[in-house]
């Protein structure tokens, strides 16, 4: 492993709402003090800061992160932005990382924050100016046309069902139940709410999909002898991996996220893990649409092309399966403010290894675990690992 | 060589015209709630972290310097008088265009408070120089509606 030993010591979130009442600045105060609470640190004690956004567009004020950084923490501190789309939360724990790795810092809090209920008419509206002006954004684009072309490009390939990918959203949405931040959890779902939900753009459906939200998650990341100190069960980072796809997303596999595999890769390398199904004991993969998470299982190496589905019909990626994936119930069921919901599921895989993840708790004592995230303009992969 | 110094004209080459239409609607926060709610009672509010001594204007819901949390009690009115800490007559508006009358922007240390409020000033025919002694003039309260421009301008005390 390169460079020095990093592990995650605190965390901390706010809940994911709708509509927060909370200015930005504000929600990301909350994630900051609690992840420093956490770990009974105080700001003092941290010697820079990791500041995860997606689109300015989003919180409506334009170089969002100086606006957000008072209630990061920023004040005095070398400070950095970290911006890979919806690739962010996981790729600020990588920035954290290798603040740290590199010997240059010894602590660094790392804070995402994402408040879309800003945005009118709608989040998705942003989404409508990321696209090439003059060969694409002339036929009035829309970010969901791309997640329906390669959902249904996906399951054509396999042959996969609607219901096959429907079971990813039921069990989300159910995982976040025990989530005291969850914004729609629902213990009572099942297939057929979600295949009886409105059509978006065939074949994604209202309920493929993970809500808008505003929220902010936040970690504490501290070298080896600074983590020794704060605490007696510190994660550590065994291994991180990045990679980007084409932007021209026309010239991609729709049917595969090649550019997942090759964060994997590099993050299975650094952690010495050579069989990553038998040595990843829980799985917190991207998941804004259900057939997302099946799509980034098979990235990750963690299925085979086109067999993610069996894990999710079987059981296997039940909390109590024997690869459980996204016990936190995810973006589908705690919810999807951007950057801050790749950065939950790292403090999620913080809180399960630590046994602390309440009614949430993944059994058998797991002792490494993955999150991964994805984003830019949909090719982006971001993967950490991390293990007690 | 397709590298055009410049195009005198757009008509010249093809272009397709795009604009980016999107509408922020900001909550004012937890504690932008109460500020403004102050500037409609005509007051001005700030809140003072004890620990690093330094009180914001508007008033914050936590202190940036050490995260602590500013509650009820951190609340303190501040001004309405303060010392002007710098000012400057505004010419150009952002389009280009040169304004009819010339705005005077001033950045204003309010008594009691530490950060400095930036807003309107309107000083006649007082010559500006920093240091000058000013005070908030507040619009009518039945013309205000909890804005920052419940606060008209500042101006110089007589």
């Amino acid at each position: 492993m390169a460079g020095r030993r990093v592990a995650i010591v605190g965390a901390g979130m706010t809940k994911f709402v709708r509509r927060a009442l909370e200015t930005g600045p504000e929600l990301a105060w909350e994630a900051a003090s609690k992840a420093l609470e956490s770990c009974e640190m105080t700001l003092d004690q941290i010697d820079a800061v990791v500041l995860g956004s997606a689109p300015d567009a989003f919180d409506g004020v334009h170089m969002k992160v100086e606006y957000l950084s008072p209630g990061a923490g920023a004040w005095g501190k070398p400070t950095i932005r970290g911006f890979v789309g919806g690739g962010t939360g996981v790729f600020a724990a990588i920035q954290g990382w290798y603040h740290i790795a590199s010997g240059m810092f010894d602590t660094v809090l790392v804070v995402c924050e994402e408040k879309m209920s800003s945005c009118h008419p709608h989040p998705q509206a942003a989404f409508n100016y990321i696209f090439d002006p003059t060969t694409e954004r002339p036929l009035g684009p829309n970010l969901l046309w791309i997640f329906a072309l390669e959902m249904n490009a996906y399951m054509t390939k396999y042959g996969l069902t609607k219901r096959d990918i429907a079971l990813v959203a039921v069990k989300n949405k159910r995982n976040a139940a025990g989530h005291p931040a969850a914004q729609l959890a629902d213990p009572d779902i099942t297939v057929e709410d979600v295949l009886n939900s409105e059509v978006l753009a065939w074949p994604v459906q209202r309920l493929d999909v993970s809500p808008t939200s505003d929220g902010a998650a936040a970690i504490v990341m501290a070298a080896e002898h600074v983590a020794r100190r704060v605490t007696n069960k510190p994660v550590w980072v065994e291994g991180v991996g990045w990679s980007l796809d084409t932007q021209y997303w026309t010239n991609r596999d729709l049917s595969y996220p090649t550019y997942v595999e090759e964060a994997a890769r590099k993050a299975y390398a650094m952690a010495g893990i050579r069989e990553p199904r038998k040595e990843i004991h829980i799985v917190e993969p991207y998941d804004p649409f259900d057939y997302k998470e099946l799509h980034h299982l098979e990235g990750l190496l963690l299925a085979d092309r086109g067999k993610a589905a069996e894990l999710v019909v079987l059981g296997t990626a039940n909390r109590d399966g024997d690869m459980p994936v996204t016990p936190s119930g995810g973006l589908l069921g705690v919810g999807n403010p951007i950057s801050a919901a790749g950065l939950m599921k790292v403090a999620e895989l913080f809180w399960q290894l630590r046994g602390e993840a309440g009614s949430r708790q993944v059994p058998g004592q797991p002792k490494r675990g993955l999150a991964q995230a994805w984003g830019d303009l949909m090719q982006v992969g971001t993967v950490i690992i991390v293990g007690i | 060589m397709p590298l055009k110094e410049r195009i005198p004209h757009l008509h010249e080459v093809r272009s397709w015209r795009g604009s980016i239409q999107l509408e922020g609607v900001y909550t004012v926060g937890v504690a932008g709630e109460r500020w403004l709610q102050g500037l409609q009672e005509g007051r001005i509010y700030g809140t003072r972290c004890l620990r690093c001594r330094y009180t914001y204007v508007p008033a914050r819901l936590f202190c940036e310097r050490c995260l602590g949390h500013l509650g009820e009690d951190a609340w303190i009115e501040v001004g309405p008088q303060g010392t002007l800490m710098a000012w400057t007559q505004v010419h150009v508006a952002p389009d280009g265009q040169r304004l009819s009358h010339p705005r005077c922007i001033g950045l204003v240390r309010l008594d009691r408070a530490d950060a400095l409020m930036v807003h309107e000033l309107q000083a006649e025919d007082r010559p500006l120089q920093v240091g000058l002694r000013v005070e908030a003039v507040f619009r009518s309260p039945a013309e205000r509606v909890g804005s920052l421009r419940d606060v008209a301008y500042f101006r110089p005390l007589p």
